[in-house]
């Protein structure tokens, strides 16, 4: 198997030498699969499979489908966490997506008013502590803001992205890193994590609730922040 | 070669006495016999391949198959003996854990055409059209789940040597391009050493003995599967290095073990007998109803993170409490 990709490849690179030298041919490509390398090494993961552009995908999604989704179907968070406390079997069907086959997690998409307590950059998964409306100067839940960022929680929060129309394991891991990624830019970056603290927020996100874990473990990945206001209540 | 040449005599040897009891077994249909389920999968020594093998054979049993097991070796042509085994038995479906996602579908195709519906489990085919279902372990997503503690652990920062499987095996470099895609985000993470261990226990023993005696100050070390990670925890104990972090990927019984006595530090389990069982069970289904009743064809079931806190809830790749 593996000598004869080996031979299948000097071939190749003999012919296509050959084709330069002889000037009158153009040098067609094999598969779609090399004219997309650049933006899908994953495809090549095997010889077989179609091309994935992650960043053209989330670019097509990010405004037209993605935002509005969280826009229309966010539930409040603070709503949403008295729920799981209540029935999380009841709160999971109302308002959460489940995973339909196999692993038993449930993603959700939320919204929330907050002030931040604390910028915590002491890992490179960076978070802010915050405060949910009604404050009571209490920790009630972490928004990750990275650089380092954990876990798919948008890619599994919408519904119209599905495992099979994007391709393999590796390209659906690859539409994760890049929602993460258009995150950091949109959201991530226009803020001042050093000034935030005490800072009153408006935010959507999304997360995961694996079997096993508490409410307490809870990590937000946001899709939007806006400061509100400061905390004494002068505009941010 | 000759073990090969002995299979394929045999096969061939077997086709026809296959056609015989086929035939018996066309009529014994009409009257209601027991349908047939071949499940194909790479090997009978690691307990990975065996435990999806059995939890397929005793799911099949359950729902009145008689069954046909038979591994692979992870060769394609092997592979395709099998399937033309089970076509010329008239098999009701495949169960398969392929053997290379590249060349296997040629194979699974000859079934389809057959008229054989073919259910794959764990290992991912790059392809629709041909499976009626794939159960696939999501290996990538576990990689990233197995490096995230790793990282954790070493407290985001130090040395660390990584012990990559078989270069012929896709499943390796896939859990490879996992581990870094976490990893290589930490600038304080260091790589002292790369190297295959082939998926063997003794090859990563003798790698980390000579690892250890040429970087004396690694923190950690992170293996594509579960008998390298035992053979480099092996290798720490002996050289009084006990404390430097281990991390293995399957969620083999031994490893279990091994993490509730306090020596490897983690391993990523794969939801293998649940993979198993439902290929199985899509299979009955579909052979009943003409249809799996899934909307997609291919499924993607995420792997778990196992730690000292967990390790205990598992067995035999199952959830037992």
């Amino acid at each position: 198997m593996i000598r004869s990709n080996k031979s299948i490849a000097r071939i190749m690179i003999i012919l296509v030498i050959f084709a330069f030298f002889m000037g009158s041919c153009t040098i067609r490509k094999i598969s779609d699969i090399d004219k997309n390398k650049k933006t899908d090494e994953y495809s090549t993961w095997t010889k077989s499979g179609k091309a994935f552009d992650p960043v053209e995908y989330v670019d097509s999604v990010w405004d037209a489908k993605l935002l509005p989704a969280f826009k229309e179907s966010a539930v409040e968070i603070t709503e949403l966490l008295k729920a799981l406390e209540e029935d999380k079997d009841a709160a999971s069907q109302k308002y959460g997506k489940m995973k339909k086959t196999g692993g038993t997690w449930i993603a959700f998409k939320v919204k929330g008013e907050a002030f931040v307590l604390e910028y915590d950059d002491s890992s490179m998964n960076g978070k802010l502590l915050i405060d949910l409306m009604p404050a009571d100067g209490t920790k009630d839940i972490v928004i990750q803001v990275g650089p380092v960022i954990k876990k798919t929680a948008i890619r599994d929060s919408v519904d119209f992205i599905s495992f099979t129309d994007v391709g393999n394991q590796l390209q659906f891991a690859s539409l994760a890193d890049e929602l993460n990624l258009r995150m950091k830019k949109e959201v991530i970056e226009p803020l001042d994590l050093e000034q935030i603290e005490n800072k009153k927020i408006s935010f959507y996100g999304a997360f995961k609730l694996e079997e096993d874990e508490l409410l307490e473990d809870i990590v937000i990945t946001p899709v939007e922040i806006k400061v509100v206001e400061t905390a004494d209540g002068s505009g941010g | 070669m000759s073990k090969k040449l002995t299979v394929l005599v045999l096969v061939i040897l077997l086709l026809p006495a296959a056609m015989v009891f086929s035939g018996g077994q066309q009529e014994g249909e009409a009257e209601g016999a027991a349908k047939l389920m071949v499940i194909i999968t790479p090997d009978k020594d690691n307990t990975f391949f065996t435990a999806e093998a059995d939890a397929a054979k005793a799911m099949a049993e359950s729902l009145g198959y008689e069954t046909l097991l038979a591994v692979h070796g992870d060769d394609p042509k092997q592979e395709g003996d099998l399937i033309d085994t089970a076509i010329a038995r008239k098999a009701s479906a495949i169960i398969i854990d392929i053997a290379n996602a590249d060349a296997s579908p040629n194979n699974l195709k000859r079934a389809d055409a057959a008229g054989i519906p073919v259910f794959c489990m764990d290992r991912e085919i790059n392809a629709t059209g041909i499976a009626k279902a794939q159960l696939i372990s999501n290996n990538f997503q576990g990689a990233k789940l197995g490096a995230e503690e790793f990282v954790k652990l070493m407290g985001e920062k130090g040395k660390y040597v990584e012990l990559v499987g078989k270069e012929s095996d896709t499943n390796a470099g896939v859990r490879s391009k996992g581990f870094h895609n976490i990893i290589d985000q930490y600038s304080t993470m260091k790589m002292a050493a790369r190297e295959t261990a082939n998926w063997s226990q003794t090859e990563a023993y003798s790698d980390i003995e000579s690892i250890l005696q040429a970087n004396p100050d690694v923190n950690g070390i992170i293996c594509g599967n579960d008998t390298m990670a035992l053979g480099a925890q092996a290798a720490i104990d002996a050289a009084g290095k006990g404390d430097i972090i281990v991390m293995g990927f399957d969620g083999n019984d031994n490893v279990l073990d091994s993490i509730m006595q306090g020596k490897i530090d983690g391993t990523v389990m794969q939801p293998n007998a649940l993979n198993a069982e439902m290929a199985v069970q899509l299979a009955d289904k579909y052979i009943k109803t003409g249809s799996t009743g899934m909307s997609e064809e291919k499924i993607l079931n995420d792997c778990f993170l196992i730690t000292p806190a967990n390790a205990d809830q598992w067995r035999g790749f199952k959830k037992i409490k």
